[in-house]
């Protein structure tokens, strides 16, 4: 399983796109470090939002778009036919891609960390480690988002049903919260409700994840909640991941 | 499989339904058994059902009537690490060289280490891509390509070789290499189930063939007891058509 998801690792980071966007943001970051016309306090905070604001556009992209090339493409080629045809089961190929695309996903992270402790380092004067709490929620954010993305990339036909759903997934799991307290509010018919509030459970809160705003502010987030967090999203991917052993498993090739 | 059968097909029916409201058949009520050391050749227009046969051979498809048996028994993911499988032109990851993309598909049979060298090194060797084996695969011509492929298909010293239409942009020179390969394969007592539009080549090759049109299988006759395949192919397709 490992040798997939390490050669899953090696097509990902060969994707022009992923490393032209890396270097564009990168760059980006670096000459926002060039904005003087702020107070000090307001120029670290803008900063670090940059920096969060790029992590997070590179997990969309390795999240959402890299299954299509991992898995998807990958059963129009037919070079998982051939895989498969190795003694492979067909769980294993699902969770080595969901392996590789992860990998992808926490070594552009890693990467970006230095820089931008660098960059904030040159700003304030000293180490800076508040960054970091929020890039982990958000390796575990995409985890999540990664899993959903190759369910739907093997329960779809065309790439472009797959992204899109995986889009509108990604923006339902940030109003998960609001859909259900407008189902508790609005809807009167107890069976309905309860049906619907069990729908919205379904999709993951992705708003937990999002920590940058009070990092920004200086408001400490305790580890018990990274803890229950990354948790969370463990439980989410393995889920969803099951779910696309078992369909994939039982799909005709 | 102490009767020698590598590979039984008793009464199988696969029907596709992927689409809203078709249903289409890929085969319908096919028995085929093929014995040890034997090349069995499937030849048919496309669509006949030749690529359904070997997918449900591979486990790719799973049939909606009949049963399957490999090895004589219910098929296994472990009865894999005993067949190659050689596809028509596929896509290797082509950011890799020969020797990195056969070491990927020797790994995946779990051979490791100095097994997995010598082994890399004599496939390397017996499809003649030795010398280029370091250079990356976006370079490879077709032929080259479906030689890694031949490679990878029997990296794992298989009993049973399944290629699908191997001929596909194999060039005159090409075609004939693969073939005598692929003779040297069955002289070695590999059985083979050979798919391909290439009657001659599979009249050459092939002790057993069968003829498939439109899910059905028409006829299955011993090669060596028929003077042309290609008359007794146009004589079957065309009397059903």
């Amino acid at each position: 399983m490992l040798v997939i998801a390490y050669y899953t690792f090696l097509e990902c980071i060969r994707n022009k796109v992923l490393v032209a966007l890396f270097v564009f943001l990168m760059l980006s970051v670096c000459a926002a470090t060039f904005f003087k016309y702020m107070t000090h306090g307001e120029e670290i905070k803008l900063l670090k939002d940059f920096m969060l604001g790029s992590i997070a556009i590179i997990g969309i992209v390795v999240s959402i778009f890299l299954p299509i090339s991992v898995v998807s493409l990958e059963m129009e080629k037919h070079t998982l036919y051939v895989i498969l045809s190795k003694p492979v089961r067909r769980y294993e190929y699902i969770v080595a891609k969901y392996l590789g695309v992860l990998f992808t996903l926490g070594v552009t992270f890693v990467c970006m960390i230095p820089v931008f402790m660098a960059i904030l380092y040159a700003k304030e004067g000293m180490i800076d480690f508040t960054i970091v709490k929020p890039i982990v929620l958000l390796f575990f954010k995409f985890s999540i988002v990664t899993a959903f993305s190759i369910f739907f990339n093997i329960l779809t036909t065309t790439h472009v049903l797959a992204v899109l759903i995986s889009i509108i997934f990604y923006i339902l799991g940030h109003l998960s919260v609001y859909i259900s307290e407008i189902i508790t509010r609005y809807v009167d018919f107890a069976l309905s409700k309860s049906a619907l509030l069990v729908m919205a459970h379904c999709i993951p809160n992705l708003a937990i994840f999002d920590i940058s705003d009070s990092i920004a502010i200086g408001i400490a987030v305790p580890w018990i909640y990274i803890v229950k967090s990354v948790l969370y999203a463990l439980i989410y991917s393995s889920i969803t991941l099951t779910l696309a052993s078992i369909h994939f498993s039982k799909k005709d090739l | 499989m102490s009767d020698g059968s590598i590979i039984e097909f008793n009464n199988v029916t696969k029907i596709y339904s992927s689409e809203m409201f078709s249903r289409h058949v890929g085969i319908n009520d096919i028995s085929i058994r093929i014995t040890e050391g034997v090349c069995y050749g499937l030849v048919g227009p496309n669509g006949s059902g030749k690529t359904t046969i070997i997918k449900l051979i591979l486990g790719l498809l799973y049939p909606n009537k009949g049963t399957i048996k490999l090895f004589g028994e219910t098929p296994k993911t472990s009865h894999k690490t005993r067949i190659g499988y050689l596809p028509e032109l596929t896509y290797y990851y082509d950011f890799l060289t020969p020797e990195e993309i056969l070491y990927f598909f020797g790994r995946l049979y779990g051979i490791t280490g100095k097994k997995l060298k010598t082994r890399v090194n004599d496939v390397l060797n017996t499809v003649d891509l030795y010398k280029y084996r370091e250079r990356k695969l976006k370079t490879f011509s077709k032929g080259m390509l479906q030689r890694l492929g031949v490679a990878q298909s029997i990296i794992n010293n298989p009993s049973l070789l399944i290629v699908d239409e191997p001929t596909i942009g194999l060039d005159p020179v090409g075609l004939k290499d693969f073939v005598k390969m692929l003779e040297s394969f069955k002289n070695n007592g590999v059985t083979i189930v050979f798919s391909s539009h290439q009657l001659m080549y599979a009249q050459k090759l092939c002790d057993t063939v069968s003829i498939l049109n439109q899910g059905a299988l028409m006829r299955t006759i011993n090669a060596n007891d028929i003077e042309s395949l290609e008359d007794l192919y146009i004589a079957t397709i065309g009397g059903a058509e």
